[in-house]
This record gives C-alpha cells, sequence and structure tokens, in this order.
C-alpha cells in the first residue's frame, strides 16, 4: 500500500509543473540568486562608494584627507553630484586638527542610497581616516615623519606604523560560516524542503473536494493507515528532494557562482540529518494539510508560514545582523535548526553540536505529527456525503 | 425477498438545525434490487445515504446490512459497500490502469497479483474501458470519466453499490451504456442504492423507490404488479367522502395508489358501495414521475 501510495503521490507531483517549480525549481533559484548577492565581499562594497571631500577655504591637509581616505578602500570623485558621501571640512581645519575642532564641525552628507549597515563602516572608516590625519600632522611636527618624503611614502608610512593586524591571532570558540554559499546553501535546501506542504495540502484538498476522501473512507483500511502511508509517501519523495538540492547546492551552485568549493566533511552526518529534517518538514505539512479546506487557505497558510518562517530564521537576512530578539526567536524555529544542521556538516562542527538541534527536530517532529495525525483522523471522521 | 439493508427508526438533527434532517425512517432494503432515493432538493436523500454508509458521526436508530449484525455499521459499509459519488472521486494526473491499481492496493493485499490482474481486466472490460487503459483519467470524455468513477468502486467486489447521480452530464450514449451497466450488476445480483433526478433513469432501473421529503421517507415496490394507479370518474358527486386514500385530482376524479394486485378486488368492492355511479375506471402502474409529483405536494 505505501509502494503504491508512494507511487501515486511522485505520479501527481511529477505531472504538475507548479509542484516541481515549488519543490525543486524555486528554491534552486533561490540559492544561486542569494549566494550571488551575498558574493559580494565588503571590500568590494568599500571600493564602490564614492566620496568627495570638500572645503569653503583653502587647506593644504584636504589632498592629506582625501589620500586616507582612498587609502580606507574609498574611491574619490571630483564632484560633489557624483558622490555617494560628502565631506565638508570647516574654515578653522587645517589650525585647529591638533588642538582640537568644533563639535558637529566636520558635515557628512549620505545619499539615500546607502543602506543602514554599510552607513556604520562607511562612517567609521572616514572617522579612521581622520585619525590617521591627525596622527600624521603631529609625526610632522614632532619631526618623526620625514617632511622631505613624498605625500604618498608619508601616507605609506602612517598606514604601516597604524597596522596592528599582524599582533593579534583570533581564535574562534565555534567554527564560522566564511563563504556566501556556506550561508545560503543550507538556508535554500531547508526552505525547498519544507515547501512540501503545499503538494500535500493541494493533493489532501483534492481528495477532499472530488469526493476520494469519502470513497476512501468506505475502502478496507482504517484513516490512521491511510495517514501512514500519505505521510510515508511525502517522506520519501522529500529525501529525493533532499538529494536532488543537495547534489545541486553542493556541486553546481558553487562552480556557477564562482564562489570555493562546499565539503560535507561527513556524509553519515549529513544523511542522518537529512532523515531528521524530512521527518520535521513533512509533519509540519500535514500539520497543515489537516486543517486547511482551500487552495486559497494552503497558498496563505503553507507559503504564509514557509516564509514567515524563512525570514525569522534568518535565511533572507543573515541572522548575526538581525536584532538580538529576532536572533532569539530564530533558535525556536524547525527551520533554523533545520539549516543549523546542514550547515555544521559544511563547516565540519563536531557531531555533538548538530546533536542538540536533531533532539530538538525529533521532538518537534513528533509533537507535530500527533497533532497532524490526530486533525487528519478527525477531517476524514467528519466527512459525510456531498 | 432477502434483506440488503434494515433501517429501524432513523432520525437525525444537524446541530445547526432545529428540524430533524431524517425523522424515523424504518425501512427494508431488498436484496439484489435496485432501490432509487428520490425527492427535491434538501429533502435529506445525501443525509440519508451519509447515514446508511456509516459516514454521520452518530444517529438515533440503526442501520444493519445482512450477514453484519455484529459489527459496526462503519465496518460492515468497508466489507459490503462501495460508493461511486456524483464527482469523479479519481486522481486525473494518473492513467486509467493506475487509478484502478491505486484503488485495488487499497482493499486486496491478501490478492496474488494474477488475481488482481485478472479482477482488473474483467472490471476494464464490464465498464468498456480497455481501449482506454492507458490514458490520462483527466483526458477521458465525460462518459469515460463516469464508467471509470464507477470502475474504481467494483474494486471492492462490493454486494452493495451507492451510486450518486451516476449519468449526470453525459451524452445519450454513454448515458446507455451506464445504465446497461447497472442492469448488469443488477442481473449479477449485486444490491444497488441509486439517487437521480432523471425520473425516466430510475423509471428504466429501480424496482423500488424511497421518496424522501423533509426527513421522512415513503418506501414504495416500483414492480409493475405491486404500485397500480387507480383512477375512477363518479357521474355525480359523491354525498359520503371515500376513503381517505383516495385523492381528489380534479371534480369528480380520484386516484389511489395500490401497494399491491390483491387490494384491487377490495378496492372495486369498497367502490361499487360509493354514494355515486362510477362512470369510469381504469388501473395502470405508477410511474416513477407521478410518485415524484404526489410525493412533494
Amino acid at each position: 500500500m505505501i509502494l503504491s501510495s508512494l507511487q501515486k503521490e511522485a505520479r501527481i507531483i511529477l505531472s504538475d509543473i507548479h509542484s516541481i517549480g515549488v519543490l525543486l525549481i524555486l528554491p534552486v533559484a533561490f540559492m544561486l540568486i542569494m549566494t550571488f548577492a551575498m558574493s559580494e565581499q565588503h571590500n568590494d562594497i568599500i571600493a564602490k562608494t564614492s566620496v568627495h571631500v570638500s572645503t569653503k577655504h583653502p587647506s593644504q591637509l584636504l589632498s592629506v584627507y582625501e589620500g586616507y581616505i582612498q587609502k580606507q578602500g574609498f574611491t574619490l570623485t571630483q564632484t560633489k553630484q557624483s558622490s555617494d558621501i560628502h565631506i565638508q571640512l570647516p574654515e578653522s581645519f587645517d589650525s585647529n586638527i591638533l588642538t582640537g575642532l568644533e563639535p558637529q564641525s566636520i558635515v557628512v552628507n549620505i545619499q539615500s542610497n546607502i543602506t543602514p549597515q554599510k552607513q556604520k563602516s562607511v562612517e567609521e572608516l572616514i572617522k579612521v581616516a581622520l585619525s590617521k590625519l591627525r596622527l600624521h600632522v603631529y609625526m610632522i611636527d614632532s619631526g618623526d615623519l620625514d617632511e622631505d618624503l613624498s605625500l604618498t611614502d608619508q601616507i605609506t608610512e602612517i598606514e604601516d606604523s597604524t597596522n596592528v593586524s599582524a599582533y593579534f591571532k583570533v581564535n574562534a570558540s565555534v567554527k564560522t560560516v566564511t563563504t556566501p554559499t556556506l550561508y545560503s546553501v543550507p538556508s535554500w535546501i531547508i526552505f525547498g524542503i519544507y515547501f512540501i506542504v503545499l503538494p500535500v495540502s493541494i493533493t489532501v484538498i483534492n481528495e477532499k473536494q472530488n469526493g476520494t476522501l469519502i470513497r476512501l473512507k468506505t475502502f478496507p483500511i482504517s484513516s490512521a493507515q491511510y495517514f501512514v502511508s500519505k505521510f510515508s509517501a511525502f517522506y520519501l519523495l522529500s529525501i529525493v528532494q533532499l538529494i536532488v538540492l543537495t547534489l545541486v547546492g553542493v556541486f553546481m551552485v558553487p562552480i556557477v557562482t564562482e564562489q570555493p568549493d562546499i565539503v560535507v566533511n561527513d556524509w553519515g552526518v549529513y544523511i542522518l540529518g537529512g532523515f531528521f529534517i524530512v521527518l520535521a518538514a513533512n509533519a509540519l505539512a500535514f500539520c497543515v494539510a489537516s486543517v486547511v479546506n482551500s487552495y486559497e487557505q494552503a497558498i496563505v497558510l503553507g507559503g504564509g508560514i514557509n516564509i514567515l518562517l524563512a525570514a525569522l530564521s534568518g535565511f533572507m537576512v543573515p541572522i548575526d545582523i538581525l536584532p538580538d530578539v529576532m536572533a532569539e526567536i530564530a533558535t525556536f524555529s524547525p527551520l533554523y535548526w533545520s539549516a543549523e544542521v546542514i550547515r555544521s556538516t559544511f563547516i565540519d562542527k563536531p557531531l555533538s553540536s548538530i546533536l542538540p538541534y536533531l533532539v530538538k527536530l525529533f521532538v518537534f517532529s513528533c509533537i507535530a505529527m500527533s497533532l497532524a495525525s490526530f486533525l487528519f483522523i478527525n477531517k476524514i471522521r467528519k466527512l459525510t456525503w456531498n | 425477498m432477502s434483506n440488503a439493508i434494515q433501517v429501524k427508526q432513523l432520525s437525525f438533527q444537524y446541530k445547526t438545525n432545529s428540524y430533524y434532517s431524517l425523522s424515523d425512517i424504518s425501512l427494508d432494503i431488498k436484496a439484489n434490487k435496485c432501490t432509487g432515493i428520490i425527492g427535491p432538493n434538501g429533502a435529506g436523500k445525501s443525509t440519508f445515504i451519509s447515514a446508511l454508509c456509516g459516514l454521520l458521526p452518530s444517529f438515533d436508530g440503526k442501520v444493519i446490512y445482512s450477514g453484519c449484525e455484529n459489527v459496526s455499521l462503519l465496518e460492515s459499509v468497508k466489507q459490503k459497500v462501495a460508493l461511486v459519488p456524483q464527482e469523479y472521486a479519481f486522481y486525473p494526473q494518473l492513467s486509467v490502469l493506475q487509478n484502478l491499481r491505486y484503488f485495488l492496493s487499497l482493499c486486496s493485499s491478501k490478492q496474488s497479483s494474477l488475481a488482481q490482474r485478472s479482477l482488473l481486466n474483467e472490471i476494464l472490460e464490464q465498464c468498456v474501458l480497455s481501449d482506454v487503459v492507458n490514458t490520462k483519467a483527466s483526458k477521458l470524455s465525460g462518459g469515460y470519466k463516469r464508467r471509470l468513477n464507477i470502475a474504481i468502486a467494483l474494486v471492492k467486489k462490493p454486494e452493495v453499490l451507492f451510486l450518486d447521480e451516476p449519468t449526470v452530464g453525459i451524452d445519450p450514449e454513454s448515458r446507455d451504456v451506464i445504465i446497461s451497466l447497472l442492469q448488469q450488476f443488477k442481473r449479477e445480483g449485486k444490491t444497488l442504492l441509486f439517487t437521480s433526478h432523471m425520473l425516466d433513469e430510475v423509471e428504466k432501473i429501480c424496482d423500488d423507490i424511497i421518496m424522501l421529503k423533509d426527513g421522512s421517507a415513503t418506501f414504495m415496490d416500483h414492480t409493475e404488479q405491486n404500485n397500480i394507479l387507480l383512477t375512477v370518474t363518479f357521474s355525480s358527486e359523491l354525498t359520503e367522502p371515500l376513503n381517505a386514500e383516495y385523492q381528489c385530482i380534479e371534480p369528480l376524479k380520484y386516484q389511489r395508489v395500490l401497494t399491491s394486485k390483491s387490494q384491487l378486488n377490495e378496492c372495486l368492492l369498497e367502490l361499487s358501495h360509493s354514494s355515486a355511479s362510477i362512470e369510469y375506471l381504469n388501473y395502470s402502474a405508477n410511474s416513477v414521475e407521478r410518485i415524484y409529483q404526489q410525493g412533494i405536494k
């Protein structure tokens, strides 16, 4: 019966281009788009930001400041109009740089197309450039910087003396995500897997609306048997979907997006995690399918829950730049636990750090499956002729 | 004649309604016969079938399937009954054979694959579906879809078949195929329960009629010798009223339905003592159309 059910559901899904789109094409498209979107490095973002520095009065330090601005990675422009950021220096800039500038005397105008995250980085780098300029002037005054050197050499000397990177050795307590693919591929694989909610809901609605469920009620199988056979069929289909998405995500996406290869360090752990993830996704899907009564409800509730959980789980915006409250909420989402399981196998985290997520997924699956079976059987029980 | 289903004092009220949708219905549905269930919309036909199929959560009274006295109603239904809903209750994405195989897999795990194949071939032939066996159900014409709907019910090898308007929305040719199919089921000894708004079909196929109105049921044996319409016209006004079973259909003209031929002699004797002389008397088989019209009055 389970085999027949699997064959039936597979044929129905394969004959429906929308289901294939939702289960395979959509997540692959998201993997590619989001990897491309995240592939720009911080340095590239700063280099694309154009800065124009001006002063109303002649200033000898203007070109020196411009030099430091450039050293921070910005691109200088000659006109205010063509710049993303315009820095207006005060009248007494040269004379007061060491003794103390008036508060808020340097005006920084930022164009509206700069995102809040980017703005913060930009502001910090502009301040760093000013600090270096002050050091530059101080060292000229004190004779520690050779006045005879060219401006470029002077700036290079200051840059070298303020570069402290070599003194640090950073030990992260956990292995971290270092490439966009390691972030986006797990997220969108999981997004696709949890979208099984739509085919499951639509199948149940179709069966209810065309009288198949009422007919099945008179067949010599119990509602519980039918639930189990249907659940098993979709579980196996989700496993196939996970295999396809994994192959695409691990082997194709890095090539297409020109990103470093993804290495699955322990396929055994990956497969184990996959079983738990698919169980949780289907349990949630059957819960939703047991509640909805129309296609509209299935799309709004099924699709809505998935998109909402994906947003809360940091799939659309990386979790480390979410506010603390939202990051905390994410830790309660089964989509987040699922993505973390996959991500952990990509960055070679030990099984001990994956285990808590597997336990959470299993507990969630048990609760959701119990609820789904109760709702599903109750739904069939209430069906009457017409 | 044995009974396939015994209905005893069946009453049911939906929680949202203040009235009974089925009110104290008691009747026997004969085995190996076709019983038509007729009545206007809202008369309780669907609720009645739901009750017979164990699809209502609870109701007053009893529905007993012959040979299943000691098992629950739903269990009896699972053993003996197959439903043919009015909707196309199958998977349009699957072919005719795939549909049949799937439904067969739900009920015949103990059958050998050879026996299953032979049953499927038999059903395909019987329902004249052999030439579309690999066609997707969604691509079938209305007539073929109706036949597939019936064929799926047959994989259960049911003793009792409930059919809800099995010929609705199809061309006359396909309708004839389905009607002859149902007549064949009768010959094979299946018990059929059949709802339809097409009274000529009911007339053609059914042996008995259950007329439902406002939750009450009237059972009528529709076989010719047991369902007679007696019409009598008097030459003058009656000074003493006739028996209450007579219905005045126009001045001086009365009709009465007799449920057996033996009643005819009694009636003639009764009429010979009436207060006016008889000008014209006729008896004929009562038509379903007339039963329906009388029922809804």
